[in-house]
C-alpha cells in the first residue's frame, strides 16, 4: 500500500495516550520544549490514573530520539517486561511504555500513515444497494421468482390467494434477515441499514434462482445433466461468499481481508454442514434408484443421443461399480 | 416386540382368515391315521433359546427325511450361526433337524431328523380332477396340529411356475404342511394363500425332485457348519440363474409383443403369467392427465424376510397437459421422472446400493432420456436386480414414460432383455 510522509514542521512528534484495547484517546504535540505528563492539572499531558504521581515523568527529543525521564514517581515507568524508577528511558518510533495503569505511544513526525480508506457507505449512484429504488425492484424480483415457484408446484387449479399464501413465509425470511444484519450493524458500527442488507440477501437471492434456471437450461440443452449439480453448488457458494462479504462490509469496520476470510469461513461451514448431511443421508441405505436427469421441453434439447446398442455396452463400467460396492 | 413381529411375518407369509371347512369322516380317518408324520418346524434363536419362527413339515420316508417350505428355514440359511432348526412332533418329543437341500424357486426345503418314523407320506402318482377333496395338514397359528378340508382346482394360469390353486383354509404356521388325497397320498404343499379359502400348494412333482436330488446329496458328506452354510447360499444362487436364465431365453428368442397406448406401439404382455391393469387419472380440477398400463408377474420368489426376488414388472405413462403451459408441465414431469415408482424392496443385508447410468439416445429417429440402474445381491454374487426408465422428448405437452423392473437376473440377461425392450418403443405416433 502507498504511504504518505506528512510534513514534520517543528513538531518532532506526538505523545499518544492509549486506552486498554489500544486505541488513541489523546494526543499531543512534542516539540523542542519539555512535556511534562502527571496526573496534577500543570501538567502538559493530564492524566486521570491514580496510580500516575502528580507529576510523574517529563519528555524531550534528543537526537530523533524520545527521552523519558523519570521524576522521583512512586511506581516508576515499565517498559515491556522490566521496570525502572527514577530512571531515564530512550524511545524510538511507535514505541510505548506504561506510568502507573495508563500506556502512552512516542510517534516520531516522520513515521509513515497509511493513505484514506474509501468511505464504501458513503459511495452512491442509483444501482447502489443502498438506494432504496433498486433494492425494492431486486425484493419484487425475488417475490416474483417465490411466488412463480408456488405456482410451478401447483398441478391443480388453485386459488391466488392460497399460492400467495404459500409466499408469505419466504417473504417473512427475506424481511427478517435484512433485519437481523441491520441490527447487527447497529450494534457494531451505529449503522442501521435494513434497506442494503434487504438489497444484499435479494440479489444474492435472485442470483441463486437465476443460476438454477440458466445452469438448468444450458446443462439440458448441451446434455450435461450429471454435472449440474456440482455447478450449480459452486455457483451457490461464490453467491453466498459475495453475500456475506458485502453485508459484512456494511454492518462492520473489517479489513478487505478479514471481510473476504470471514465470509468464506462461514460459506464453507454452511457448505460443510450441508455435505455432512448429503453424506449422513447417502450413507443411510435407499433401495430406491436414485440419479440426476433434468427434463425441459424438448425444444431446448440440443443433444445428439447415442444409439441403444452404444448407451447399453456403456452399462459395463455400471456393472463394475456395482462389483467394487460388493467388495467393499 | 421384535420376536413376536418375526413370528407374525412368518406366520403371515401362508395366509389368513377363513372359516374353517367342517369335518369330514375322512378327514377324521387320515388323521387319526397320519396325525404322527406331520410335525412342527421351529426356527429357535440361540441366545433367547425361543421360536422365532414356525411353520409345517412332514415325514417322507421311514429314516426321518422332511419336507417343508424354505420359507420356513430361510432364516437360519442366512444366519446359521444364530438359529437352530428345531422338530415338535405330535406327542410333544422334540429333536435337532439338519438342511439337507432346498428348492428356492418353489419354495421347498427337504430336512433330515435323527429319528426313524413309522409314520410318513407317500407321494400321489396320478392326475387330481377338478374339484376333488384333499386334506390339508398343519399347525395353524401355533395352536396344535389341524386337518383342513377343501377342493383341488387345477393349475394357477397366470404363473411363471406350477401351482396348484386349492379351495381350503391355510392358515398362518400351516407352511410347509402336506396337502393329501383321500388315501392319503400327499398331492402338494401349503405355500401360500391370499384369504377367503383361496390358497396355494406346491405340486407333488417339485416334492419328488427335491427328495431324489436331496437324498443323493446328503450321501456326500459334507462336514462342518460353515462347509454346509455356503453349499446352501451357492445352490440357491445357481438356482436363481438357472431359473431366469429359462425363462429370459424363451423372452429373448421370441419377438416381444407391443401393445398400443394412445398410438404410441409400446412393449406387450410377455405372456399369460403377467397380470396386467391400467387406467386413466382425469379430474376436473387436475391441469394434466395421466393414463398407465402396469404389467407384473405375481411369482415372487421368496429369500428372506428382507428380500423377493423373480419379479418382471413394467409401468407404461401418457401424461398429457391441459392447462399446465411447458414449463410448468415439464417441472412436473422431471419431478415424476426424478422419482421412481417402484423398486423391488430388499433390506442392506442382502444388496448393494443401486448405481445407475444416465444418458440420451436416439432411437427409431426420436429422442429419449434413459436410466438404466443396477445393484447385486450381497449373498449371491452375479445376480442382479435391474430397473429402467425411459421418457420421451417429443412434444410440448405430452411425454410418454416407461419403467422397467427386473430381479434376480444375470447382468448379461438384464442388459439384452432392456435392450429388446427399449428397440419395441415407437414413440412417434
Amino acid at each position: 500500500m502507498e504511504q504518505v510522509m506528512p510534513d514534520s514542521g517543528l513538531n518532532h512528534g506526538v505523545m499518544e495516550v492509549l486506552d486498554r484495547g489500544g486505541k488513541v484517546v489523546q494526543r499531543a504535540n512534542v516539540d523542542q520544549n519539555i512535556l511534562t505528563i502527571g496526573r496534577g492539572y500543570d501538567n502538559d499531558i493530564i492524566l486521570d490514573d491514580q496510580y500516575v504521581c502528580l507529576e510523574h515523568v517529563s519528555v524531550h527529543v534528543v537526537e530523533g530520539m524520545l527521552l523519558v525521564n523519570d521524576l522521583d514517581s512512586v511506581n516508576g515507568i515499565s517498559q515491556n517486561k522490566y521496570h525502572f524508577k527514577g530512571k531515564q528511558l530512550m524511545l524510538s518510533s511507535n514505541d510505548t511504555f506504561r506510568i502507573g495503569h495508563t500506556t502512552l505511544r512516542y510517534r516520531s513526525a516522520s513515521a509513515p500513515l497509511q493513505t484514506t480508506k474509501i468511505d464504501r457507505h458513503i459511495r452512491s449512484s442509483f444501482w447502489s444497494l443502498h438506494n432504496p429504488v433498486p433494492v425494492f425492484f431486486t425484493a419484487l424480483l425475488l417475490i416474483g421468482f417465490i411466488v412463480f415457484e408456488a405456482i410451478f408446484s401447483q398441478t391443480e387449479e388453485t386459488e391466488n390467494v392460497k399460492i400467495l399464501a404459500d409466499a408469505i413465509p419466504a417473504v417473512m425470511t427475506i424481511l427478517s434477515w435484512g433485519g437481523l444484519w441491520a441490527l447487527f450493524g447497529k450494534l457494531m458500527i451505529d449503522r442501521f441499514s435494513f434497506v442494503t442488507h434487504l438489497g444484499i440477501f435479494s440479489l444474492a437471492n435472485v442470483g441463486f434462482y437465476l443460476c438454477s434456471i440458466i445452469l438448468g437450461y444450458v446443462c439440458y440443452a448441451f446434455g450435461f445433466d450429471h454435472v449440474f449439480s456440482t455447478i450449480f453448488a459452486i455457483s451457490v457458494t461464490l453467491i453466498s461468499i459475495w453475500m456475506l462479504y458485502t453485508h459484512l462490509g456494511y454492518s462492520t469496520k473489517m479489513s478487505f481481508r478479514s471481510m473476504l476470510t470471514t465470509s468464506v469461513v462461514l460459506t464453507l461451514i454452511g457448505a460443510s454442514f450441508y455435505i455432512l448431511q448429503e453424506k449422513v443421508m447417502e450413507s443411510e441405505f435407499n433401495y430406491m434408484p436414485s440419479y440426476d436427469v433434468i427434463l425441459k421441453s424438448p425444444d431446448y434439447n440440443f443433444v445428439e443421443g447415442d444409439s441403444l446398442e452404444k448407451f447399453f455396452s456403456d452399462t459395463e463400467d455400471l456393472k463394475k461399480i456395482v462389483s467394487d460396492a460388493m467388495d467393499k | 416386540m421384535k420376536k413376536t413381529f418375526l413370528v407374525l411375518l412368518i406366520l403371515f407369509s401362508v395366509i389368513t382368515n377363513a372359516e374353517e371347512a367342517p369335518r369330514s369322516e375322512k378327514a377324521e380317518t387320515l388323521f387319526s391315521e397320519y396325525k404322527d408324520a406331520v410335525i412342527q418346524v421351529r426356527i429357535i434363536d440361540k441366545t433367547s433359546q425361543s421360536k422365532s419362527s414356525i411353520g409345517s413339515g412332514f415325514f417322507v420316508s421311514n429314516d426321518g427325511y422332511i419336507v417343508s417350505n424354505f420359507h420356513v428355514v430361510s432364516e437360519w440359511v442366512f444366519k446359521p450361526e444364530r438359529y437352530q432348526i428345531k422338530y415338535l412332533l405330535n406327542n410333544k418329543e422334540e429333536g435337532d433337524l439338519r438342511l439337507v437341500d432346498v428348492d428356492v424357486v418353489h419354495d421347498l426345503a427337504l430336512l433330515k431328523a435323527d429319528l426313524k418314523s413309522d409314520a410318513y407320506f407317500k407321494l400321489l402318482n396320478r392326475e387330481l380332477t377338478q374339484g376333488e377333496y384333499l386334506y390339508s395338514f398343519g399347525n395353524p397359528h401355533d395352536i396344535g396340529l389341524s386337518i383342513v378340508e377343501g377342493t383341488y382346482n387345477g393349475y394357477i394360469e397366470k404363473s411363471l411356475y406350477k401351482k396348484i390353486h386349492y379351495t381350503g383354509s391355510v392358515n398362518p404356521g400351516m407352511s410347509g404342511g402336506p396337502v393329501v388325497d383321500r388315501n392319503g397320498k400327499v398331492s402338494g404343499v401349503n405355500v401360500s394363500g391370499a384369504g377367503n379359502q383361496l390358497s396355494f400348494l406346491v405340486p407333488k412333482e417339485y416334492v419328488l425332485n427335491l427328495i431324489e436330488k436331496g437324498q443323493k446329496e446328503n450321501n456326500k458328506k459334507i462336514s462342518g457348519e460353515e462347509a454346509e452354510e455356503n453349499k446352501f447360499l451357492t445352490s440357491i444362487r445357481d438356482q436363481i440363474l438357472a431359473n431366469q436364465e429359462g425363462y429370459m431365453q424363451e423372452f429373448l428368442s421370441k419377438p416381444l409383443k407391443t401393445t398400443s397406448m394412445n398410438g404410441y406401439k409400446l412393449p406387450g404382455n410377455l405372456g399369460e403369467f403377467m397380470k396386467c391393469w391400467g387406467g386413466t387419472e382425469k379430474r376436473e380440477k387436475m391441469l394434466y392427465e395421466q393414463t398407465y398400463k402396469i404389467c407384473r408377474t405375481e411369482d415372487d420368489i421368496y429369500l428372506s424376510m428382507g428380500q423377493q426376488t423373480g419379479v418382471i414388472e413394467y409401468e407404461h405413462d401418457l401424461y398429457k397437459s391441459r392447462d399446465l403451459g411447458k414449463a410448468r408441465f415439464f417441472a412436473l414431469m422431471q419431478e415424476n421422472f426424478s422419482m421412481p415408482k417402484s423398486a423391488a424392496y430388499a433390506d442392506e443385508e442382502m444388496v448393494t446400493g443401486y448405481e445407475c447410468q444416465t444418458g440420451q439416445v436416439e432411437h427409431t429417429g426420436t429422442k429419449s432420456k434413459l436410466v438404466f440402474c443396477l445393484r447385486e445381491y450381497k449373498k449371491f454374487e452375479g445376480v442382479y436386480d435391474a430397473w429402467l426408465t425411459s421418457v420421451v422428448l417429443a412434444g410440448n405437452d405430452e411425454v410418454l414414460q416407461t419403467s422397467l423392473m427386473l430381479s434376480g437376473v444375470s447382468y448379461e440377461n438384464a442388459v439384452k432383455f432392456s435392450q429388446l425392450y427399449m428397440e419395441k418403443i415407437q414413440w412417434s405416433k
